[in-house]
């Protein structure tokens, strides 16, 4: 799974977090170095769709957070790879 | 280098993000090409996705690109060196020069030479391996008649180290010049040297400004094409 705008959800699904700090964690939790163009292009089009939004910065780095619209996407998201998950299993166990 | 390149992003993104898109560059702890391709290719998408395509910035963009990718490639190739030698052969037929070339090129005799410069290292296990690198790496060239129907022939030799190259080419002129003077023993007919291996500071290749031209012609051509074909299927007439 190598989609940035999922993996920029996922990761703020426990909490808001800078760009930094996105980065970080999503190399921690699913292995993908995401780099900074792609970040941030991810970055704009899930405030675009309302996703995400920035929230109040304590310092120069501004963080975002997810939100209900964005839960609800990621959600679904996961829901289907769940299915398509349990179906890969179920037909590899067959083959 | 990379916040000049957040400047290839439309202005409206970075009025937006420009200022903490500065700041998440500058905590980055390590930014090599891979990061500066990845800057490029966001501006880029940025561009499309915010703009559409503007024929003259998609060009811009491909070409910087282009100009980056070509750089990173010459960089990439390791400098060459050529030493020429040339031999007079007037006082010999050209069938025994020939024969004396063909001889100074046995196999054994270019293993002794790959041993003594301890060329293509790295070669070994290749097909034919080093000592037939080098004979397809040494060129033996007839020179055409300079004056008064004299004749000479040029030895060349090319290697990414200036002094190996001109050892290597010398050491190659005097097996020439060895077999010929076995061959015409006591006719007193002999090859002479007209000038020696050469010591070539300048590299001859890679063609660095050539290479960053041709990156930025492909870069350009490309981006205005593809801005064009993206405006056509999107009926927006071209700018």
């Amino acid at each position: 799974m190598t989609d940035p705008t999922l993996l920029i959800l996922a990761s703020l699904a426990d909490g808001d977090k800078h760009g930094y700090a996105m980065m970080d964690d999503i190399s921690r939790f699913a292995g993908v170095a995401l780099g900074p163009g792609t970040l941030y292009g991810a970055i704009t089009r899930l405030e675009e769709r309302g996703w995400i939004r920035p929230v109040a910065a304590t310092d120069r780095r501004q963080p975002y957070t997810i939100t209900a619209e964005g839960r609800r996407h990621l959600a679904e998201q996961v829901e289907a790879m769940g299915r398509f998950v349990k179906s890969g299993r179920e037909r590899l166990g067959r083959a | 280098m990379l916040s000049w390149l957040v400047r290839c992003y439309p202005r409206v993104w970075r009025d937006r993000y420009g200022a903490e898109f500065n700041e998440f560059l500058d905590e980055l702890p390590n930014a090599g090409w891979r990061t500066v391709g990845d800057v490029l290719k966001g501006a880029l998408s940025m561009q499309v996705h915010q703009n559409g395509p503007s024929v003259l910035k998609l060009a811009g963009l491909f070409g910087l690109a282009g100009l980056i990718i070509g750089a990173g490639v010459s960089l990439a190739i390791a400098d060459r060196y050529v030493s020429i030698a040339v031999v007079e052969a007037t006082a010999v037929e050209p069938k025994v020069v020939a024969a004396a070339v063909v001889r100074s090129r046995a196999p054994e005799r270019l293993q002794a030479l790959v041993d003594k410069h301890r060329l293509y290292p790295r070669e070994g296990g290749s097909q034919g391996g080093p000592a037939e690198l080098l004979a397809r790496r040494v060129h033996v060239t007839a020179s055409k008649e300079f004056g008064s129907g004299r004749r000479a022939f040029r030895i060349e030799f090319v290697h990414d180290d200036p002094k190996t190259a001109q050892l290597v080419a010398n050491d190659v002129t005097e097996a020439i010049l060895a077999e010929q003077a076995r061959a015409n023993a006591g006719s007193g007919k002999m090859l002479s040297i007209l000038d020696s291996a050469s010591f070539g500071p300048d590299p001859i290749y890679p063609n660095r400004p050539v290479i960053g031209f041709i990156g930025v012609l492909i870069g350009v051509t490309s981006g205005a094409v593809w801005a064009m074909l993206r405006r056509r299927r999107r009926g927006v007439p071209a700018a």
